[in-house]
């Protein structure tokens, strides 16, 4: 400030005045100089966050949740991660081993032949939020409900639900596949039931029986949930509830955690190095059923064949495509490298193709002459984007991969949501590399793909008539070691006849607060499944 | 005036009608089918993705897509999301306020920080304190405000933890934690605007204080004060006013970063996700608000201009 007196040179007559002006003017910067570090100072002392016992989850609310807790009105899957603590499912499921579990239906008995019926014991101590009390009327209309949804349509092959009495229930098939229906049960929304004094207020103020109770939802901001004591399952949960507190995926929410904004994240794996060198991060590390694969349209609905309808070609794309390394930079090894479409814990995994197709870029060449392409081809390769890094970076690995034997792929980035449109409908390309969601129940990981009147299945060419009659067996059993036997031959099929080239089983991951959060709990099995908290403790 | 004020009211309604068309029009180059999207994606069965194409009257006629939604728009009713289950309107209404916060503030900063800076290098150029703010200026300008963002949570919430990182509280709730939310965002928006604002002032500054009406003041015996104060800055105010006026309708219209890094549940945002859904009623709600909001600061600027020069509203 000295230096304007100093400095003041101009039209000398008016120097005094002048050095009033600026006097004046410097005043006023002073002044909001003043309320600046005064606005500071009184954030310093009152800025901190008290936490109390309610764990702060930063999660992406604008980009992953549609606005309404009403399963019937529910637009996207991972409505299911806030849903999943208000609600309790008629069944439960381990995602890893797929053994199916109970919830609020503690048996359940399938019986019949080409049209079966499921009958499903329900406990009989459940409450919902509001003190209402379960029972065998509620989860009838609950799963009706639900069932209005048509993007739940898991529940279609329900005919009748018949309430026998009030802890038993009786569920008429259309067909046969009575396992896909008690999976959909334990499915994200298919099987959550509200209670039946909510059903015209749910999708703002939902009631359940699930371990939290519904506070509050501030759209765009937060979703605030308490510990229910009324809980069937007692003393699951060692914290006082969960405020979902909105933060952008990535960098946001990274940022946010490390400033103590919010107590948990679930991070992408560009975030998990940050995490781990931060000592007062941690981290969990979650294996996932998803999959990072590379895809191939066999032939297009107008007729035209793909490069990969050559069975030949297929096989070349498995040995050219280094699994492996792909691992290594987009996984950072922390994927499982896949040798079909499920990973080593499932019981449909099939051990005898593990090391099917090793990283051999010569056979790969040999394969493509003896298709008749010894100078390689070219072709369209989908990927998810622009802007999705692990995708861009498995995209960019593929190419540089098959240009050593003389494939070229052009890469054509297409935004999440014109997917079904772009590259299935409209066949905008001729290969997608892509991640793969988790399945629920392990047999559709397989059927959804290559099954017939499967979506994918029709809009690549791919619907497999040997597959389809091993997966209408599978789907159609009631015993899982059988089941588990066909989709493992299944399995062998997409190996031996090289129907894809899976890549890695991506991990899914969790970043916490050291100071504030404790004890053991789980990651999400796939972005739109729930953690599973039940042995948090908040410091 | 109030002539003047109803002919530039009279120019805004053909003008808002040529921005419906175009919104409109823009929004069904957007590739991809929403309908299938709506329907399940890869769950999507035929029957779902024509009763979806129904509700949404994708069946219809472009021109009658366009009266069906105008004839909503003049109402009010700007249709309902494709994917969140609310209606346009009122996450607008929800959203709208938070923004509103957000570029006040922003918009205060850029007006005490600008202002003085401009007047100071723009009584005295060419001297050391004008460099000074001219250096300063030119910096500001070049700081991306995304960048300040980054840099004042680091510093601020990170590291010292003073203030949080995200999150807004709505001043109804808590005066004093809508500001703390608000400091960052406000510093990070308002200075790169005060570093622009602070060049026209002083460059419209030193412009005035070379008329002759100046020479006359001065002639006249006026304090410097008045000189400078009354006659110079009006004067010299009217490209900085304009300036100011684009700022702020851009700061309403949501800034799509800012409101990532900061979690801010504001229009930006909500059009951010919007884009990336395709979710065609949201963009094509949000895009004609902003377009109204670009149209009443530009009358209001328009209004202002003739305020500070009669020239204006005479001719």
């Amino acid at each position: 400030m000295r230096e304007l007196s100093q400095g003041a040179r101009i039209r000398g007559d008016d120097m005094t005045s002048l050095n009033s002006v600026a006097s004046r003017i410097r005043g006023s910067v002073a002044i909001v100089a003043v309320i600046a570090v005064g606005g500071l100072a009184t954030v310093a002392c009152g800025g901190g966050d008290s936490g109390g016992t309610s764990l702060r989850y930063g999660y992406d609310m604008s980009a992953q949740f549609t606005n309404t807790f009403d399963v019937a009105e529910s637009k996207g899957d991972c409505d299911a991660v806030p849903m999943s603590y208000i609600y309790s499912s008629v069944l439960g499921y381990d995602p890893i081993s797929g053994e199916l579990l109970p919830e609020l239906a503690t048996e359940w008995v399938i019986e019949g032949g080409a049209k079966k019926s499921i009958t499903l014991t329900l406990r009989d101590d459940v409450t919902f939020h509001d003190g209402t009390k379960l029972d065998a009327a509620a989860v009838k209309q609950g799963i009706d409900r639900n069932n209005k949804n048509d993007q739940l349509s898991g529940l279609d092959p329900i005919q009748t639900i018949e309430v026998v009495n009030p802890t038993t229930l009786k569920i008429q098939l259309k067909n046969n596949q009575a396992m896909p229906l008690l999976y959909t049960l334990a499915d994200a929304r298919d099987g959550m039931i509200m209670s039946p004094s909510s059903v015209d207020t749910a999708a703002e103020r939902p009631i359940g029986s699930g371990p939290f109770k519904f506070i509050e939802y501030k759209p765009g901001q937060g979703i605030t949930l308490e510990r229910y004591d009324g809980y069937w399952e007692k003393d699951t949960y060692d914290f006082g509830g969960i405020e979902f507190t909105q933060v952008g995926t990535g960098p946001p929410a990274l940022t946010a955690l490390k400033a103590g904004s919010v107590d948990m994240i679930r991070a992408e794996m560009e975030s998990l190095e940050a995490i781990e060198s931060d000592e007062n991060l941690g981290s969990v590390v979650q294996p996932s059923g998803a999959y990072l694969q590379f895809q191939m349209r066999e032939a297009y609905k107008d007729g035209r064949k793909s490069p990969f309808a050559d069975e030949r070609v297929r096989k070349a794309m498995r040995y050219a495509i280094n699994t492996e390394e792909i691992n290594r930079i987009v996984e950072r090894e922390k994927g499982e490298v896949a040798s079909q479409p499920l990973p080593k814990d499932s019981p449909g995994y099939n051990a005898s193709i593990a090391n099917a197709y090793p990283f051999d870029p010569a056979k790969a060449k040999a394969l493509l002459t003896e298709a008749g392409l010894p100078n390689g081809f070219e072709f369209t390769m989908a990927i998810p984007g622009p802007g999705i890094k692990n995708m861009a970076d498995q995209g960019q690995l593929i190419q540089d991969q098959l240009k050593k034997i003389g494939v070229t792929a052009k890469i054509v980035p297409i935004l999440g949501q014109d997917i079904a449109t772009q590259y299935y409908i409209e066949g905008g390309g001729d290969a997608f590399a892509a991640a793969r969601l988790a399945s629920m129940f392990y047999p559709t990981a397989i059927d959804s793909q290559w099954g017939k009147y499967e979506f994918v299945a029709i809009w690549n060419g791919a619907e497999n008539a040997v597959i389809t009659d091993l997966m209408n067996k599978a789907l159609g059993s009631n015993d899982q070691a059988e089941i588990a036997g066909f989709v493992q031959q299944a399995a062998l099929y997409t190996s031996e006849h090289a129907l894809e080239v899976p890549i890695a089983f991506m991990p899914q991951i969790i970043g916490f607060d050291k100071a504030r959060v404790g004890g053991t709990f789980t990651g999400q099995y796939d972005i739109c499944k729930a953690p599973d908290l039940s042995g948090l403790k908040m410091k | 005036m109030g002539t003047y004020i109803v002919r530039r009211l009279a120019l805004t309604v053909p003008l808002l009608l040529l921005v419906s068309v175009i919104v409109f029009g823009l929004s069904q180059l957007i590739q991809g089918d929403p309908a299938v999207v709506v329907a399940g994606g890869q769950q999507a069965t035929p029957a779902g993705i024509e009763r979806a194409r129904e509700e949404m009257h994708l069946d219809r006629s472009t021109a009658a897509q366009y009266g069906i939604w105008l004839g909503g728009a003049v109402r009010g009713d700007l249709g309902e999301s494709f994917y969140n289950n609310r209606t346009v309107a009122a996450e607008i209404f929800t959203r709208f306020p938070v923004t509103l916060s957000v570029a006040l503030g922003a918009i205060f900063v850029t007006i005490v920080l600008g202002v003085p800076m401009g007047l100071i290098a723009g009584v005295r150029p060419g001297s050391k304190i004008d460099r000074i703010v001219t250096f300063s200026s030119s910096t500001g300008l070049a700081i991306p405000d995304f960048w300040l963002a980054m840099v004042l949570v680091t510093i601020f919430a990170v590291n010292l933890q003073w203030l949080p990182a995200i999150g807004y509280v709505p001043f109804t709730e808590s005066p004093s934690e809508w500001a703390n939310h608000l400091y960052l965002p406000w510093i990070a928006m308002g200075i790169p605007g005060a570093a622009g604002l602070a060049r026209q002032v002083r460059g419209a500054l030193i412009d005035a204080m070379e008329q002759d009406y100046i020479r006359t003041a001065r002639a006249k015996g006026l304090p410097s004060r008045m000189v400078v104060m009354k006659h110079a800055f009006k004067n010299a105010s009217i490209a900085p006013v304009t300036v100011l006026g684009i700022s702020f309708a851009y700061m309403l219209g949501g800034t799509v970063i800012l409101e990532t890094i900061f979690s801010l549940p504001g229009m930006g945002q909500y059009f951010y996700t919007a884009l990336i859904n395709k979710d065609l009623p949201v963009i094509q709600g949000v895009v004609l608000l902003t377009a109204l909001i670009f149209v009443v600061l530009n009358l209001l600027v328009d209004v202002l201009y003739a305020y500070l020069n009669p020239k204006v509203r005479l001719g």
